[in-house]
């Protein structure tokens, strides 16, 4: 038998099923920190995103025996904690905007992986950028939410998130679009002119400075 | 990191939320506190499983064939169907003698009817026919699960079968499941007890469209489905 660290995804989910009692911790643990953080965007706090791993991780345990090897054990692994995360979205109706508060753990991890050290005003610049677009995020419906953290985030190929969500690649890409455009709205004012659409200037504020407009015939007394 | 092939041709307001999306992504490894967490919560499993090795040892177990599973159980109906003829048979014998509890001469026959009943109330009814006939008819999809493997080739024809031989539906049965199985937000469709991989679960017939029948299995206590087949419309 190869050294346990040696052994590939699929082999250590097998020898857990066949009954090794470390493989599936040594499995799991390769993926953790990847899972972690697809939870964490997922549920939008780190107490939620904990559960929901926790959640994903038993069943995965439970039920290695379903894995019937089409997809690579990662993608699996993912479908799982995602969709644990999903039910206990599902079934709290969580709304990220309510359940995150004002000084979460997740926000010390913004504020630590920012690049911007010899820069304190353009650290806390992307700390409120990152924190307004996880509000945003959060605002979404599950289902969106889960394929903008899986696509656009995590940068996993469209065709493995179909697998990972259980459904079409075209619903993949349907569940992106929807969830961008609704996003766009919201950060309008995060995004350059050059990324907006032409002749769309509903989003965001007012350009400043600008000259009121005469609207045509001047005031003045009315007619005798 | 996001697969270029995926985003090409994005509008250029959504490639700028992609990008603030890519920006926003958590690079941080698991907080300490989740790994321990975490490990406690395996090591409680790995000590379940090695109490008890079924969930994840049981998948390879043969799958029981279903069609003798329905002889036996129709074998089992029948039996009991017998033993509903020899108990009224007993009971009608028998009232007269309680009613007549009172005579002498009677209280030795109507004390053994007594006895015969009580014992297999007591013993719950492990050999007496009289005692698996009430079971059989309260939740017989609970007493005698039929085993599903995931990892079959054939678990389609499995369903075909159990599709085909599955007790029709009654209410005290439903309940009865819905009280040992609980599956958060199944949904619509007709229920069947099983064993999923030796854990006890669920599969749940939806309503056939023209010429298919999706079938979701469940494992109880789950809404997850694990796995989804599509079997041709009954």
């Amino acid at each position: 038998m190869n050294a346990p660290d040696q052994r590939s995804d699929r082999e250590l989910l097998q020898a857990h099923v066949d009954g090794d009692a470390d493989a599936f911790g040594e499995l799991f643990a390769r993926h953790r920190d990847r899972l972690w953080a697809v939870a964490l965007r997922t549920m939008g706090n780190p107490e939620d995103a904990a559960d929901g791993l926790q959640d994903g991780m038993i069943a995965a345990f439970r039920r290695a025996g379903s894995f019937r090897g089409e997809a690579q054990v990662t993608t699996w692994l993912h479908r799982v904690v995602v969709n644990a995360c999903l039910d206990r979205i599902r079934a709290a109706k969580i709304r990220r905007l309510d359940a995150l508060p004002d000084d979460v753990e997740d926000r010390g991890t913004l504020v630590a992986t920012a690049q911007h050290d010899d820069l304190p005003d353009a650290a806390a610049e992307t700390t409120e950028r990152r924190r307004r677009v996880l509000d945003a995020l959060g605002t979404l419906p599950p289902d969106q939410r889960a394929a903008l953290v899986l696509v656009d985030m995590e940068g996993y190929p469209v065709a493995e998130v179909a697998e990972m969500l259980g459904c079409a690649e075209g619903t993949v890409k349907s569940r992106c679009s929807r969830g961008r455009t609704r996003l766009a709205g919201l950060l309008a004012d995060l995004l350059t002119d050059a990324d907006r659409p032409v002749g769309d200037p509903a989003h965001g504020n007012p350009p400043p400075d600008g000259p009121v407009q005469p609207t045509g015939r001047p005031r003045g007394p009315p007619a005798p | 990191m996001t697969d270029s092939t995926d985003q090409t041709g994005l509008p250029p307001e959504q490639d700028a939320v992609r990008r603030l999306l890519a920006d926003a992504r958590h690079d941080g490894a698991t907080p300490p506190e989740v790994v321990a967490r975490l490990d406690a919560t395996l090591a409680a499993l790995a000590s379940e499983r090695h109490a008890s090795p079924a969930p994840t040892g049981a998948t390879k177990a043969p799958v029981v064939d279903l069609g003798a599973r329905r002889r036996r159980m129709a074998g089992i109906g029948l039996l009991a169907a017998a033993a509903v003829v020899v108990a009224g048979v007993a009971v009608g014998n028998g009232l007269p003698s309680i009613s007549r509890g009172s005579d002498d001469s009677s209280a030795s026959s109507a004390g053994g009817s007594s006895q015969e009943l009580s014992d297999s109330g007591a013993d719950g009814g492990a050999d007496s026919s009289m005692s698996q006939q009430p079971k059989a008819q309260l939740s017989p999809d609970l007493m005698d699960q039929p085993q599903l493997s995931t990892t079959d080739d054939d678990l389609d024809d499995d369903l075909l079968l159990l599709r085909d031989t599955m007790p029709a539906a009654s209410a005290s049965s439903e309940s009865a499941r819905a009280a040992v199985c609980a599956v958060p937000g199944v949904g619509r469709g007709r229920q069947v007890g099983v064993d999923v991989d030796g854990v006890p679960g669920l599969v749940v017939f939806r309503r056939p469209d023209d010429s298919t029948q999706r079938v979701d299995l469940y494992v109880c206590g789950d809404a997850a489905v694990v796995r989804t087949l599509t079997l041709p419309a009954p």
